[in-house]
């Protein structure tokens, strides 16, 4: 089948329609942005946030810390983008139109004429070209867009100034997905070939709303209005400005005092926060819970006793008690027990109804527990003594414990080891641990083939425990390659049920959720399904 | 005098050469470097490549030779004057310095003023009033100051502003010469915070120290001239029991630089503390290395000056 | 980071006071009431830190890392002081809490101040070569910033209680072993040490039988006034989220735990920010009286 826009069409408005019934029930109470959907936009004003921490190198296409997207969601365009109006589908942005060879194999993207970059020059084809060139090529180490592109891309050509086309080596199903994530966002050609990379704040040359005006580092970081903006009367914003605040407390002190218009990315605020900001400051903000296309996972090493032996990973995942899991350590903002989150990926996720009667997600967990004791002691009579690694991080030693306390009612005995974080990473990295209680990955896009080629396929980069499963890595392939909606989604459901009734390394505790506010002020904002796309501000705006 | 100082400033150079040789080998010795933190962080290439690039990086940074080949080349580059390119900035790191230093010290620099001059009279104060209940009074008073926790102090000074007064200290930093009242809106809350920590050695010491030097008999002979009390305690009393005090602060002044991270992280002020703890986490080893190095040689020349300032004061000591 | 350290106060002349023997435990105590009112209501206060933590197990209703309640209960009733965000009786973990706060104060400070003293002692009594080498060496350890040496000795040792106490007692090792040389600097001089070099000793004996026992007075000034100072670094460090692992009932972790629910649950942040500020207030109250009566010079008044 067509890939085209318009041939999809059916397609994408099941899943946009499912996608948006799902954000409906989550967002009922709180839609950030119900209220303002009549009034005329005001041009004008700044608008302030925070990042959490110096992002440092701000190479987008070298980069993968939230911190980066941040300082520079609103510097580029991409291809294709998610609309900050609707983000819950894929949109033109640099590219104005496009279309699909009959075998799915080739793209064609017809470009915007008339756009510049932020210093006056000519956007062409070749600095698509260019861009795309440097994401694929091997030695740059692009660790997102790089990472997305590389196994489905053969090559890259550009047909004329404003044309230009991408052979992949299969129809993939998530290609144009990659192509519109924001790490996937375009760089011009001249400033590549002048500084070499993007690391400097001085190469932030893009076509985006914004132009990235001042960056002193560990303090603020400025952008300024984009006045040459290819889409006229965009943005509305005069600017954007972002505090460095690495402190917690400075973080919520700076949302009670009304002294920031929003806050949207990870980490999300505890309900504790969102509680206390609530009461300073009544109804003048929206507090919103949301899901953060983030999943807990517990992972155990496949080679090291006692979790080489797959019964003991699965008296593991019997014995987790997701739903106290979620209402402990995650404050009851949580899908407990779930591969995928239905809100988030529509229904390529299996049934919550489904999920939450399988053996180790249901409730109550009596039996799952004595059949999970039952698989210990048949390879452990005497229970069994492990090592736990925590990066010490957020409240993930909180977690483990939580973790540990229910593994002791089966025989497994956990100590915790903790990690500095960088330390932590560089131990799972090289597969140092027996045991990691608790981590969470986020996903780049909502694409549902992401989770299996991070997580779970034996060369998946975030495949720690190094299992290795056949059915798995065939049915990640086929996914990927399936072009045809339905029978994508049976190949996920499939996979799906194979994780959840079998033995993998990584377990899925919960996918994640947390607190968010907006200011009532700020109009037009729209919260985007992965914490990378929600920050262009192009068409939010400040009431008085 | 001039071959004192010649003297203390060689000792300098062992001094340093330690310091960084130590700091140098125990930030390779924690487990993860930047290669890894890049690399392991987005976990997203297949683990065969994830672990080639690992070496690529390294290889790039000179990070796969042995550590005292990689310490000589630093510190060949060091003498030079060349401290090297922060691995996560991509700039040289003396701008970093250049850039963070200042902040930091005037952040100790208001610090120790506003603690000295809150804190030595309220020291003279308690002597002069030895066991009395204003005596209690001002030692209760700054021995609680040492009792909490200076961050939970600094959470609590910003939760109040916004709870009661509905007003936050700038969140940008301000340079004070660009703007002072912005600057001093933000600097005063951390200042307060740790001056009112630090005063109580302070008072302690200028309290032990007028009660040693009442009894000396130059204050007796003083006191028995019929000079007035007040008279004793400020002109000849205090003058010299400031000396301990000055060593003291100057000591003090030193590790400031490097000891107000946390009221550098809760009133977001960028300066030196910070800019150290997250070059600590990302491995960022450059910077480690050139903030240490810079912090050092601050120690140790503060204790020259102190020692210097020391035989200034009092001519009885003399520079051997 | 907070490095409060009273080590480099005029701790070198101390000397024990003599002729307050012989009173009785009685009488001892109040005089000692009398003359040191604000000590005395120090040593209460560490006295009851002491006991709290001797008997930790039979004070606490609960097991300090039981998370079996509901999170964030009000203090009254079954929790006298409330439960934390994952349900644990606050009490419980103030108590053995007070365990982990002496445990961790007094080890690392008599590690840390041992190692010192003894290495002061032993380069002062020696001189020479070594003894240049070793000053250098505590040059360099002091030039560091304390916080970069604790971060990466965190860091790499990993967070456990053991490991706090290895920090903080490096943190503590030079400044003790310069106290303690400047004080066997002098001793050194002393006529007895001469005679007892001249009735043949060895140098070893002279060292442990004359020079060491003759720094007591210093060290345990050292040792009194740095508890207090370990106390609030490992808070300090558990700001920085790299204290004692967060299980750990350490008052540091829990303030800091505390500081992220100061409004929803404000008992979180008062009981242990009490707990820590009684502690440390005692201690100081504490050292300054051992110190005002161990220098007899300090007696009496300015009148």
């Amino acid at each position: 089948m067509s890939l085209t826009p318009a041939a999809s069409k059916g397609d994408r408005c099941m899943r946009r329609l499912a996608f948006v019934i799902a954000i409906l029930a989550v967002l009922a109470v709180a839609a950030p942005s119900a209220p303002d959907a009549q009034e005329t936009p005001r041009p004008g004003g700044i608008l302030n946030w925070y990042v959490y921490g110096d992002p440092g190198r701000l190479d987008i296409h070298l980069e993968s810390p939230l911190s980066v997207q941040q300082a520079l969601a609103g510097i580029y365009s991409g291809l294709l983008h998610r609309d900050p109006a609707a983000p819950d589908k894929l949109a033109p942005d640099l590219a104005e139109r496009w279309t699909a060879s009959p075998d799915g194999k080739v793209y064609t993207f017809h470009l915007r004429k008339g756009v510049k970059w932020h210093d006056g020059q000519p956007f062409t084809s070749a600095d698509v070209k260019a861009t795309l060139d440097r994401v694929l090529n091997p030695a740059t180490k692009s660790p997102r867009c790089g990472s997305m592109l590389k196994p489905i891309v053969a090559g890259v050509e550009a047909v004329d100034s404003h044309t230009i086309q991408i052979a992949l080596k299969f129809p993939a199903a998530p290609f144009l997905e990659y192509t519109a994530s924001a790490w996937c966002r375009i760089a011009a050609k001249h400033v590549l070939d002048k500084y070499g990379d993007l690391s400097k704040p001085e190469a932030q040359i893009g076509t985006g709303a914004f132009k990235f005006k001042r960056y002193e580092r560990g303090n603020v970081i400025e952008w300024e209005k984009n006045k040459d903006y290819f889409i006229p009367g965009l943005p509305y914003l005069d600017g954007v400005k972002q505090f460095v605040l690495v402190g917690f407390p400075t973080q919520l002190a700076a949302a009670k005092a009304g002294r920031i218009h929003l806050w949207d990315t990870w980490p999300p605020m505890k309900k504790t926060d969102a509680d206390e900001l609530k009461r300073a400051r009544g109804d003048a903000v929206h507090v919103y819970q949301v899901a953060q296309n983030t999943i807990f996972l517990a992972y155990m090493h496949t080679q090291k006793p006692p979790f080489n032996n797959p019964d003991v990973r699965r008296a593991v995942h019997l014995a987790l008690d997701r739903q106290e899991l979620v209402a402990k350590a995650l404050e009851g903002a949580g899908v407990p027990c779930a591969v995928f989150d239905p809100k988030l990926s529509g229904d390529f996720a299996l049934p919550l109804e489904e999920v939450q009667k399988m053996p180790g997600c249901r409730q109550p967990k009596d039996a799952d527990i004595a059949e999970a004791k039952k698989l210990v002691e048949k390879h452990y009579p005497n229970g069994v003594d492990v090592e736990a690694a925590v990066r010490s991080v957020g409240n993930y030693v909180d977690r483990a414990q939580l973790v540990l306390s229910q593994l002791r009612k089966i025989g497994i005995r956990g100590t915790i080891k903790t990690y500095e974080s960088a330390a932590g990473f560089a131990v799972f990295g090289k597969g140092d641990f027996v045991f990691l209680p608790t981590q969470d990955r986020a996903m780049v896009t909502v694409d549902p083939g992401d989770l299996f080629s991070l997580i779970y396929t034996t060369d998946a980069g975030s495949n720690w425990g190094k299992w290795s499963d056949k059915k798995v890595d065939e049915l990640t392939e086929r996914g990927l390659k399936e072009t045809n909606r339905e029978k994508r989604k049976q190949i996920y459901w499939e996979l799906q049920r194979y994780l959840l009734s079998g033995s993998p390394s990584a377990i899925p505790v919960a996918w994640v959720e947390g607190f968010h506010f907006v200011d009532k002020k700020l109009r037009g904002y729209k919260w985007a399904p992965t914490v990378y796309d929600n920050n262009t501000f192009m068409k939010v705006w400040l009431a008085p | 005098m001039r071959k004192y100082i010649l003297h203390r400033l060689l000792l300098f150079v062992p001094s340093l050469l330690g310091a960084s040789l130590l700091i140098f080998v125990l930030m390779r010795l924690v487990p993860g470097d930047i290669a890894e933190i890049i690399v392991y962080q987005a976990g997203s290439e297949s683990s065969t490549v994830q672990q080639k690039q690992v070496q690529e990086i390294r290889t790039e940074l000179g990070l796969d030779r042995p550590v005292l080949v990689q310490y000589a080349a630093w510190l060949g580059n060091a003498l030079r004057g060349d401290f090297g390119q922060s691995y996560v900035q991509s700039r040289p790191v003396t701008e970093i310095i250049r850039e963070r230093f200042p902040r930091s010290l005037e952040l100790a620099l208001l610090t120790l003023v506003v603690a000295v001059v809150w804190a030595v009279p309220l020291g003279v104060i308690s002597a002069v009033r030895q066991n009395t209940w204003a005596d209690y009074l001002v030692r209760v008073v700054s021995i609680s100051g040492l009792s909490l926790p200076i961050f939970f102090t600094g959470v609590l000074i910003l939760w109040a502003l916004v709870r009661f007064f509905h007003w936050l200290p700038p969140l940008e930093f301000v340079a004070f010469f660009d703007d002072p009242v912005e600057n001093l809106k933000q600097m005063v809350w951390p200042t307060l915070a740790q001056a009112y920590y630090i005063s109580a050695p302070i008072m302690r010491l200028t309290r032990s120290q007028m009660l040693e030097v009442v009894r000396h008999d130059y204050v007796r002979t003083a006191r028995a001239k019929g000079l007035a009390e007040r008279a004793v305690v400020y002109r000849h009393a205090l003058s010299n029991s400031l000396l301990p005090v000055i060593t003291f602060v100057g000591w003090w002044g030193g590790r400031l630089l490097g000891g107000i991270v946390i009221m550098e992280i809760i009133f977001s002020v960028p300066g030196m503390g910070t800019a150290l703890v997250q070059a600590v986490s990302n491995r960022d080893y450059p910077t480690v290395q050139a903030i240490v190095f810079v912090m050092a040689l601050i120690f140790l020349m503060l204790n020259l000056l102190v020692d210097m300032v020391y035989g200034w004061l009092d001519p009885r000591i003399r520079y051997a | 980071m907070a490095d409060q350290t009273g080590v480099a106060m005029g701790a070198a002349s101390v000397k024990v006071a003599e002729g307050d023997r012989g009173r009785g435990i009685v009488g001892s105590l109040s005089w000692f009431a009398a003359r040191q009112p604000l000590g005395f209501v120090g040593a209460i206060l560490v006295l009851a830190l002491v006991v709290t933590a001797i008997f930790a197990p039979a004070l606490a209703p609960y097991g300090p890392k039981d998370a079996a309640f509901a999170a964030y209960v009000p203090p009254g009733g079954e929790f006298p002081m409330g439960t934390d965000h994952l349900g644990r009786d606050m009490l419980s973990r103030i108590v053995w809490g007070a365990r982990l706060s002496l445990y961790v104060g007094l080890t690392s400070v008599l590690f840390g101040v041992t190692v010192g003293a003894l290495w002061g002692v032993v380069t002062a009594y020696f001189g020479g070569a070594a003894d240049t080498v070793s000053q250098r060496i505590v040059d360099s350890l002091m030039a560091l910033p304390p916080i970069i040496l604790a971060l990466a000795l965190m860091a790499g040792l990993g967070q456990s209680v053991t490991n706090v106490i290895v920090a903080l007692a490096v943190l503590l090792v030079p400044t003790a072993a310069r106290t303690i040389r400047s004080v066997a600097l002098s001793i050194k001089e002393m006529p007895y040490v001469e005679a007892a070099r001249g009735a043949g000793a060895t140098e070893w004996r002279i060292i442990f039988r004359h020079v060491l026992p003759n720094t007591m007075a210093t060290y345990i000034v050292l040792v009194t006034v740095n508890i207090a100072y370990a106390i609030v670094v490992e808070a300090a460090l558990s700001f920085l989220g790299l204290g004692a692992p967060p299980d750990e009932p350490s008052w540091g972790g829990m303030l800091t735990a505390g500081t992220q629910a100061l409004e929803t649950a404000p008992w979180m942040i008062f009981f242990p920010g009490l707990a820590i500020s009684l502690t440390v207030f005692g201690l100081n109250l504490l050292g300054d009286a051992i110190r005002d009566l161990t220098d007899p010079q300090l007696r009496g008044g300015l009148g």
